[in-house]
């Protein structure tokens, strides 16, 4: 037979009466009591389950986990290694700072020249599609349909011309997207202080003339031909001048482990001209 | 007529220039940039037509065309838009602008000679 549950008010009711004697109160406080170590027996029952779970897991399953969370921090402290040693190399071997001398810099000056020499020989195209026009129109009089085909192949010309402009309008493009890109890594590098960092070597260039392979020279840098007829006329037998030297901006060769070679006389030059 | 041929690459200005002689117009003046032709259109002479391309510096061809259009004494000058920009969204905002005609290079002489007669007749 099951006892009916009591209403609150009900609960109440039968509280107050045992609060209403001395008897009925020191039952309360007891009562009270009895409940609290109830209580604090089911949390510390409930805190040595949770530590043991947690143990479980730690020397169990867990442990693989923070061994693959060691793993992956390394690897990540291994790439920003590598990022920083690959910024550092952006830089050029005798540290200058990228916003002066970098490889992305000169690759920019490269690609602007690059424009202007085309716009250089698209203007001497120009000229002569534009003297054939006049040849054109000179001889007209007496060669019509001579006159009529010369004008329109140089009109073609003309018009295929404006390759230069298109060129011109994508190489600014690109030159755009390398100034961007160089603000970015400096922007990386002010971030990531990668002054100290070593940076990672170029392939080396096998090549025994490596040293000499600069490409065409950027203006105002570049040597005319008779500058060049100067300075090879200017070597003469039992000069101490070492050819390399007076080549301006050409490196002198790095130290090897062959002796090194004798002076090029003028007349070894002349008779490789002969 | 006179002609304004408006392009930052001169090799572009001479190229027209000299299509423009071939089919007769002798009159050929060149500005390099937005802001040089609208000088040029607003203290010089006036032109039967503008030739324009879009992608220069500071002004661009649509700057100089939304001027051109703005202007009580040039709104109604004949202009043509010849740029390398060849999007769609390119077009209609040179056509909400009220640009006459549209050449995409690279171009061709008879191309050329089609979208100055849609604007101004046959030429001879």
């Amino acid at each position: 037979m099951s006892t009916p549950a009591l209403t609150e008010s009900a609960f109440i009711e039968i509280e107050e009466a045992l609060a209403s004697t001395p008897r009925g109160r020191a039952f309360l406080r007891m009562r009270d009591q009895r409940q609290r170590v109830v209580a604090i027996e089911e949390v510390r029952r409930l805190s040595v389950s949770i530590r043991d779970w947690v143990t479980r897991k730690v020397d169990g399953g867990g442990a693989s986990h923070i061994t693959i969370l060691r793993r992956e921090l390394h690897e990540m402290g291994a790439y920003i290694q590598r990022t920083r040693e690959e910024l550092a190399s952006l830089r050029m071997k005798d540290g200058a700072p990228l916003s002066g001398n970098s490889r992305i810099n000169l690759a920019t000056e490269e690609l602007d020249e690059i424009v202007r020499s085309t716009e250089r020989a698209t203007s001497d195209i120009l000229n002569a599609a534009e003297h054939v026009l006049k040849l054109a129109d000179a001889v007209q009089p007496v060669a019509a349909e001579t006159a009529a085909g010369l004008s329109e192949h140089a009109t073609e010309i003309l018009t295929a011309c404006s390759f230069q402009d298109l060129t011109g309008q994508r190489i600014t493009k690109v030159v755009n997207t390398l100034r961007y890109l160089e603000q970015r890594v400096n922007a990386m590098i002010d971030i990531w202080g990668v002054e100290s960092a070593k940076g990672v070597e170029q392939p080396a260039d096998e090549r025994p003339d490596a040293h000499l392979l600069n490409g065409p020279a950027r203006p105002g840098h570049e040597k005319s031909q008779a500058e060049i007829d100067a300075i090879l006329s200017g070597v003469s037998a039992g000069s101490d001048a070492k050819l390399p030297e007076l080549l301006n901006g050409a490196e002198p060769a790095p130290p090897s482990e062959s002796p090194p070679a004798a002076s090029v006389s003028q007349s070894d030059i002349d008779r490789l001209f002969s | 007529m006179s002609i304004l041929v408006v392009d930052d690459y001169n090799t572009m200005r001479r190229i027209l220039r000299n299509l423009l002689e071939q089919l007769g117009f002798r009159n050929v003046d060149e500005a390099d940039s937005g802001s040089t032709a609208l000088e040029r259109l607003r203290t010089g002479k006036s032109y039967g037509m503008v030739i324009s391309d879009w992608n220069m510096e500071p002004m661009t061809g649509l700057q100089l065309l939304k001027e051109v259009r703005a202007d009580t004494k040039l709104k109604d000058t004949p202009f043509i838009m010849v740029t390398a920009e060849s999007k769609t969204e390119n077009v209609v905002a040179a056509k909400q602008a009220g640009v006459n005609n549209y050449i995409v290079k690279p171009f061709n002489a008879a191309t050329l000679k089609q979208k100055m007669e849609s604007v101004l007749g046959p030429i001879a």
